[in-house]
C-alpha cells in the first residue's frame, strides 16, 4: 500500500468574485521512503495542496471532491481532534522564510523541546533536551549551540533548526515549501543536500513544493507539474526531464539557461495562466500551447499514459 | 548592438564603510565594511553581472552608482565625470541618465498611482514632452516592455497586475528617459523561472535598441552568464575574479567563483559536470575573532577555502591581478588551468536562475 494517495482531490476557495478552483482532479501516490517534487508558477495551486495535506487551510478553503488517503484512512474526514494527531508526528512540514518561523524571543532548543512536549506529553524533560541534540546532531547544528537565540544563527542554522522541528516527532511524511528561498545559492545547495540526506538515512517520504524546477531535482526521484490547479504531467525525474510530455513542462524547461555551448536565447512562456474563478471548459494551457490543436479549446483533456509511471494530461500529446 | 572599448562608469578605490550606532545592547559603534577598494569599469553599451551573497556588497555597488548612497573613499565616474561631486543642474542631468530597478516591484510601485502616471512621472519631473504628446510616449514603452495593448493597462494599478507585469513596469518607468545607464538589482529574485526568462530578454531588448549599459546585480552565476557581456564576483565586498562570462564560467579560476558554480541547482544531464570541491564543510574558527579583530588583513574567503595555504592567506589580503588580459582574480594560488577538466558535454545539463 502506498504511503499516501491523493486522488480526484479538488479544492477551492470562497471570494467575492466567486469560486476559485485553486486545485482541480488531482491524482497522485507516493510511496513510503519516496520523494515528490511539486513544481509549477505561482497560483498553480502547489502551495494548497501542501497545506491541505497538513490540514491546514485558510478559513475560505474547502476540499470540494477526492481522497487523501493516508495509510489507508482518508484525512479529508478527519477532525480537528484527529488532525492533532495527525500533524507533526505523522505529516510535518518544513516552512519557508526561515528568519521568520522562529520566535525571537525564545531559545532555539526550547522552541524545539515544546514542539516535543506539546507532542509528548508524557516524556520527561531530560528525555526531551536528549531528543533535541540528537536533533542537532541529526540536522548538523553544533550541540553547543542548543541554547542560542535565533539571531545568533545564520540563516543556514536557522532553516536547520526548522529541518530539526519538523523531524522532531519521527514522522512518516514530510512537506517542503520552498524551504530555500532567501537563502543563498551555497547555503541552499547545503540545505538540499541535507533534506536528501536525511530523507534517505530516515527513510522519509517528502513532498518537495516548489517554483523552481532545478531545485527539486537536486533532491526528489518523481517529479508533478502543476498549471492552473492541476496535475499536467507526472513521472520519474529522468523521464519528465529527458523526454517531456505535456506542452507545458516542455515549455518550462525552456525557461532554464546551460552554462556550456552556445548561449541560446531563452524562450519563456507567452501570456498568463487563465482565471480560476472560471477556468476556460477544455484544456487550461492551450492559449499558451504552440501544440494545440481544434478541439483543444472546447474539449477537457485525458491523461495519456507514456510510460510505465509518466503521464500526461493532454489531448494532442499521445 | 557593439561593445565599445570605452568605459562609462569607472569605479576607482571605492570603499564604504557603514557605521552602527551604538545602542543599548552594544556601547561602542562598530564598523562594516561594505565594500571595499572597488576598481571596475562599465563599457558603453555592455551588460556588467555582479555576482555575489547577500552581504557582499554588490548591492551597496549599485546604490553607489545611482547615488542613493556616497562613497566613503574613492571616485566614481560617470562618463568621465566624477558623479560624487555633481549639484544642480548636473546632478539632476545625471539623475535623468542613470536608472535603477528594483528587486522587489511588489514593493517599488505606489499602490496608489496608476501605470500611466507611475511611467509618465519620470517625464513630468525632466520636463520631457507635453500633455498631448506623453500618453503616445508612455503606451511605445509599454508596449515595448511586452505590455500590450498598452490602453489596457495605462488605467490600472499595480495590484492589478502579476509580479512579471509589475517588473516590466518597473522597467518602462527606468527605460522612459532613455537613460545611458541603469542598475538593476537582482530585478528577477521574486520572480518564477519563466517568468524571469521574459525579463531577462526585455533588458537584452533595451540594450539593443537603446545602447543602455547595464549593471545587473545578482546571486546567480547562471543568470549572469545569459545576460552579461562581462561578471564580477564579490565576496564580503572584495572582488574576486574578474572578466568575460564566458571565461569564468567556462574557467573559473578563483576558489570563491567555483564554488558558487559547484552550489548551483541544476536538472537534466549533469552526470559530466565538473565538481571543484573548494568549499569547505566547516569553516575555519578563531580568525575572525581572534587577536587583533578588525585589524588583521587576510583573504576573506580563507575561512571558507580548502585550497587555502595558512601562511600567506590568513596573514595577507591578496591583490587583484591579472591572469590574462581582460581575467583578473584575488587569490595568492590561482588554480592552474589544467585543472579544469573536461566540462563540457554537459549542454544538456540546465541551471536555476
Amino acid at each position: 500500500m502506498a504511503l499516501l494517495e491523493i486522488e480526484g482531490l479538488s479544492i477551492g476557495y470562497g471570494t467575492r468574485n466567486g469560486l476559485l478552483r485553486a486545485v482541480e482532479d488531482v491524482s497522485f501516490t507516493l510511496e513510503a521512503g519516496g520523494s515528490l517534487g511539486l513544481v509549477g508558477e505561482s497560483g498553480c495551486g502547489k502551495t494548497t495542496l501542501g497545506m491541505a495535506l497538513m490540514g491546514l487551510l485558510p478559513p475560505n478553503g474547502k476540499i470540494m471532491a477526492g481522497k487523501i488517503l493516508f495509510e489507508g484512512q482518508d484525512l479529508k474526514e478527519s477532525t480537528e481532534e484527529q488532525w492533532r494527531k495527525i500533524r507533526w508526528r505523522k505529516i510535518s512540514m518544513i516552512f519557508q522564510a526561515a528568519m521568520n518561523a522562529l520566535n525571537p524571543v525564545h531559545r532555539v532548543g526550547d522552541q524545539i523541546a515544546e514542539a516535543i512536549s506539546t507532542h509528548r506529553p508524557e516524556m520527561p524533560e531530560r528525555e526531551i533536551m536528549e531528543r533535541v541534540a540528537e536533533l542537532y546532531r541529526l540536522v548538523g547544528i553544533p550541540v553547543e549551540r542548543i541554547k542560542d537565540y535565533p539571531h545568533q544563527y545564520s540563516g543556514g542554522m536557522r532553516q536547520r533548526a526548522i529541518i530539526a522541528m519538523a523531524l522532531a516527532c519521527n514522522p512518516r511524511l514530510i512537506i517542503a515549501d520552498e524551504p530555500t528561498t532567501a537563502l543563498d545559492v551555497i547555503v541552499q545547495d547545503q540545505i538540499l543536500k541535507e533534506i536528501k540526506k536525511l530523507q534517505e538515512k530516515l527513510g522519509l517520504s517528502i513532498i518537495f513544493i516548489s517554483h523552481d524546477i532545478s531545485i527539486v531535482a537536486e533532491v526528489c526521484e518523481d517529479i508533478g507539474v502543476m498549471y492552473a490547479g492541476q496535475l499536467v504531467e507526472w513521472g520519474p525525474k529522468e523521464a519528465v526531464f529527458e523526454n517531456p510530455v505535456h506542452p507545458y513542462t516542455k515549455a518550462l524547461l525552456a525557461s532554464y539557461p546551460t552554462l556550456m555551448g552556445e548561449r541560446e536565447r531563452l524562450r519563456p512562456i507567452p501570456g498568463e495562466p487563465p482565471n480560476l474563478v472560471s477556468p476556460p471548459p477544455g484544456c487550461r494551457f492551450c492559449d499558451r500551447c504552440p501544440s494545440a490543436g481544434k478541439s483543444c479549446k472546447s474539449q477537457a483533456p485525458v491523461w495519456a499514459q507514456v510510460g510505465p509511471r509518466h503521464k500526461a494530461l493532454c489531448n494532442a500529446c499521445s | 548592438m557593439e561593445v565599445t572599448g570605452e568605459h562609462i562608469v569607472e569605479f576607482e578605490g571605492v570603499t564604504k564603510i557603514y557605521k552602527s550606532k551604538a545602542s543599548l545592547f552594544s556601547r561602542s559603534s562598530e564598523e562594516v565594511v561594505a565594500l571595499r577598494d572597488l576598481t571596475l569599469n562599465i563599457r558603453k553599451g555592455e551588460i556588467f553581472g555582479l555576482v555575489g551573497e547577500s552581504g557582499s556588497g554588490k548591492t551597496t555597488a549599485g546604490r553607489l552608482l545611482v547615488k542613493l548612497e556616497e562613497p566613503t573613499e574613492g571616485v566614481i565616474k560617470l562618463d568621465g565625470t566624477d558623479i560624487t561631486k555633481l549639484k544642480g543642474g548636473r546632478l539632476k542631468e545625471f539623475r535623468r541618465n542613470v536608472q535603477m530597478i528594483f528587486q522587489d516591484p511588489y514593493q517599488s510601485l505606489n499602490p496608489q498611482v496608476s501605470i500611466f502616471e507611475a511611467v509618465c512621472e519620470p517625464l513630468v519631473i525632466h520636463g520631457i514632452g507635453n500633455s498631448g504628446n506623453r500618453k503616445e510616449m508612455v503606451e511605445e514603452m509599454l508596449a515595448l516592455v511586452g505590455l500590450s495593448p498598452p490602453e489596457d493597462f495605462l488605467a490600472r494599478y499595480p495590484h492589478q497586475l502579476s509580479g512579471g507585469q509589475r517588473q516590466r513596469v518597473a522597467i518602462a518607468r527606468a527605460m522612459i528617459l532613455k537613460p545611458t545607464m541603469v542598475v538593476a538589482d537582482e530585478p528577477t529574485s521574486m520572480l518564477d523561472a519563466s517568468i524571469s526568462a521574459q525579463i531577462f530578454n526585455i533588458l537584452l531588448d533595451m540594450r539593443e535598441r537603446f545602447q543602455v549599459s547595464i549593471l545587473f546585480i545578482t546571486h546567480s552565476l547562471a543568470a549572469a552568464r545569459y545576460l552579461c557581456d562581462r561578471l564580477g564576483v564579490i565576496y564580503k565586498g572584495s572582488l574576486m575574479e574578474l572578466g568575460p562570462s564566458g571565461v569564468i564560467i567556462a574557467e573559473p579560476r578563483h576558489p570563491y567563483t567555483q564554488a558558487l558554480i559547484d552550489a548551483l541547482p541544476k536538472f537534466g544531464q549533469c552526470g559530466s559536470v565538473f565538481h571543484y570541491g573548494t568549499l569547505l564543510a566547516e569553516e575555519r574558527r578563531g580568525i575572525e575573532d581572534g587577536e587583533g579583530k578588525g585589524t588583521k588583513e587576510f583573504c576573506p574567503f580563507f575561512p571558507r577555502c580548502r585550497p587555502a595555504r595558512a601562511e600567506k592567506c590568513a596573514n595577507a589580503m591578496p591583490r587583484l591581478e591579472n591572469l590574462s588580459p581582460g581575467h583578473a582574480i584575488r587569490c595568492f594560488f590561482p588554480a592552474r588551468p589544467s585543472l579544469q577538466v573536461e566540462t563540457a558535454g554537459s549542454s544538456k545539463c540546465y541551471y536555476g536562475i
